[in-house]
């Protein structure tokens, strides 16, 4: 009996645990806000399920979808009823014999990363061979030697969408952490081939071997180069150093890492919710919410200094400004840019919520 | 004489532009990239060298002939010389692909070439400007992903379909299906056209071939009306004399 009740107890504090967590560092009016946010923005998503699961027809936005049900405080999984399990048989529904996970041949790697997410948030052993499988072909896709690349090409060690197309920093993100929700062994040769890529993709001098690197600690979107849209050359943007400072965490690079700590300081202080942070632009800027709050929440950090001196709690501030942009039917989208799929309501709604899910934690 | 001299220049540019590829990217250019390198650039090139030919019965076969040594020729360097990779089922696919847009650019071209002899032009020049306008349709389809990515930029939110409708026009973006390359995320059309960061799925291989089938049929018998149009023109303007 003394047994059981220690038992209770000790579960009842491991699940109080993230919940006083959030409880300090969030306001609880704003915690309560956030959460009805979170369930509008799920609602919505159940509203867009196609009678076979997906979300609009793409594994990529219902892997996504999936995840933030998975990772809500409501706390859902497979026993609650079609809603997740169509969503799972979708996915799984899409497993190709390469072991990818996609509808189509574009966006095979970024799909199959964000499958991969959602399948290890099931936490079901059922699907361990899909993962398997999943991450055979992600590590299979990093441009390396296989692909006759040698390390000293500035492609090496990075991920594209998915087709055999040049690599960037954005696809290698959501494709390592796809690698580390399906548990791929610390010393697997992916992970340090990435760091080359990540290596390459950031502006300190002192571990980058390129020539136009630069040296405020950001990251850009593959080495050397910028998408257009941004019209701001090879500095540092807010989207990317999110994505490369979460990189560098998930390959395992420690937190004291000059790598890391140039990185932390050039988000921290160039920190902006306005526009995409080193841009005058607003593309990509949900993009940058989602990346910014899984960084900020895999750092671990809950305050800090911007480049003004002013203090900032991430999560509040976070918080209340997706809570302030969401519409009336829960969803969200960048009314500024349709930019890499910012006008869809359902990818926008997805990472949003996994965003604030982040927050919360 | 300046019609050849363009032929000329635009065969060396071309030549110039598959040898630099892959001499700068031979080890490391992708199977799906060189495929579409290999088959892209003869296929859109053909049209100009296809003024001289006449009856399409006869010169067809001839045609793709050629064509298909030249791309062969180049694989064969590419493969053997420089070390590039191909994959055999998507070549074999864009083959089949650039077989349907020659065959619908040279029922075109013949068409054309009747329809401007029916209207009195000189045989020669009928051929030179249909070859010359078959060619500048082809170029100006394959690259509607740089001048009407804009269009569908500006009405992407409207018009959620209007980047994958500006992509279905594009014979390159059908090679590209065929061959398996995201040619919109290449790191030059990346930089280049909008239509990249835009949600746009690529045409069925399936869809395309058959697009290309009914639209030959279509042409063969459009060209057959305009032939007989042409001759009747003939007559008439050869009894009028």
């Amino acid at each position: 009996m003394l047994q059981r009740l220690a038992l209770v107890t000790l579960a009842g504090m491991m699940l109080a645990a993230p919940a006083a967590r959030a409880a300090d560092t969030m306001d609880p009016q704003l915690r309560e806000k956030a959460r009805r946010a979170v369930d509008a923005g799920l609602n919505y998503l159940r509203s867009q399920q196609a009678e076979d699961g997906s979300v609009a027809k793409s594994v990529g936005i219902t892997a996504l979808s999936l995840r933030a049900f998975l990772e809500s405080h409501r706390g859902y999984n497979e026993g609650d009823g079609p809603f997740i399990t169509k969503q799972v048989e979708f996915l799984t529904s899409k497993v190709n014999a390469d072991g990818s996970i996609s509808e189509s041949l574009q966006n095979r790697s970024y799909n199959t990363a964000v499958a991969l997410n959602a399948l290890a948030a099931t936490k079901n052993p059922k699907y361990d061979s899909i993962m398997a499988g999943g991450r055979k072909f992600l590590t299979g896709h990093q441009i390396d030697e296989s692909e006759g690349y040698k390390p000293e090409h500035r492609y090496y060690g990075g991920v594209g969408y998915g087709g055999d197309e040049r690599p960037d920093m954005s696809n290698l993100y959501i494709a390592l952490e796809g690698l580390k929700a399906a548990s791929t062994d610390p010393k697997d040769p992916v992970w340090q081939k990435a760091l080359v890529f990540v290596n390459r993709s950031q502006n300190r001098s002192e571990s980058n071997d390129q020539s136009w690197a630069a040296n405020d600690g950001g990251f850009v979107y593959m080495p050397g180069w910028n998408p257009p849209e941004f019209e701001n050359g090879t500095n540092s943007y807010g989207g990317m150093t999110a994505a490369g400072l979460v990189s560098l965490l998930f390959a395992g690079v420690d937190k004291s890492d000059p790598r890391v700590q140039a990185a932390y300081q050039w988000i921290t202080s160039n920190y902006s919710l306005e526009v995409n942070p080193g841009t005058n632009a607003k593309h990509g800027l949900f993009y940058f919410y989602n990346a910014f709050a899984k960084v900020m929440a895999a750092y671990g950090a809950d305050e800090f200094t911007d480049g003004k001196g002013q203090k900032h709690n991430w999560r509040n501030e976070l918080a209340q400004k997706l809570v302030s942009l969401q519409a009336p039917d829960g969803s969200w989208s960048n009314p500024n840019s349709n930019k890499w799929w910012e006008d869809k309501p359902q990818l926008v709604t997805a990472w949003s919520v996994i965003a604030l899910e982040q927050a919360l934690k | 004489m300046a019609f050849r001299l363009l032929q000329v220049a635009a065969f060396a540019v071309a030549a110039a532009l598959v040898a630099l590829t892959l001499l700068h990217g031979a080890a490391s250019l992708p199977s799906s990239g060189a495929i579409l390198l290999l088959t892209a650039v003869p296929t859109l090139l053909a049209p100009l060298f296809w003024s001289d030919a006449g009856d399409p019965r006869r010169e067809l076969p001839g045609e793709i002939l050629s064509w298909a040594f030249v791309v062969i020729l180049l694989a064969g360097i590419g493969w053997i010389v420089l070390g590039v990779r191909l994959a055999l089922a998507p070549l074999g696919l864009a083959s089949l692909v650039a077989l349907g847009i020659l065959v619908v650019a040279f029922l075109s071209k013949s068409m054309l070439e009747a329809v401007l002899q029916g209207m009195g032009a000189h045989a020669a020049t009928a051929r030179q400007a249909s070859a010359w306008a078959v060619t500048a349709t082809l170029w100006l389809a394959a690259s509607t992903p740089l001048w009407l990515g804009p269009v569908a930029d500006l009405n992407a939110r409207h018009e959620p379909m209007a980047p994958t409708i500006i992509l279905a026009c594009s014979p390159l973006a059908h090679l590209a299906a065929a061959a398996g390359n995201d040619v919109l995320r290449g790191e030059w059309f990346y930089g280049h056209s909008s239509l990249g960061s835009l949600q746009v799925d690529y045409p069925r291989v399936g869809t395309v071939l058959v697009a290309y089938l009914l639209l030959a049929a279509a042409l063969s018998l459009l060209l057959a009306a305009a032939r007989r149009w042409s001759q009747l023109t003939a007559i008439s303007r050869h009894a009028a004399k």
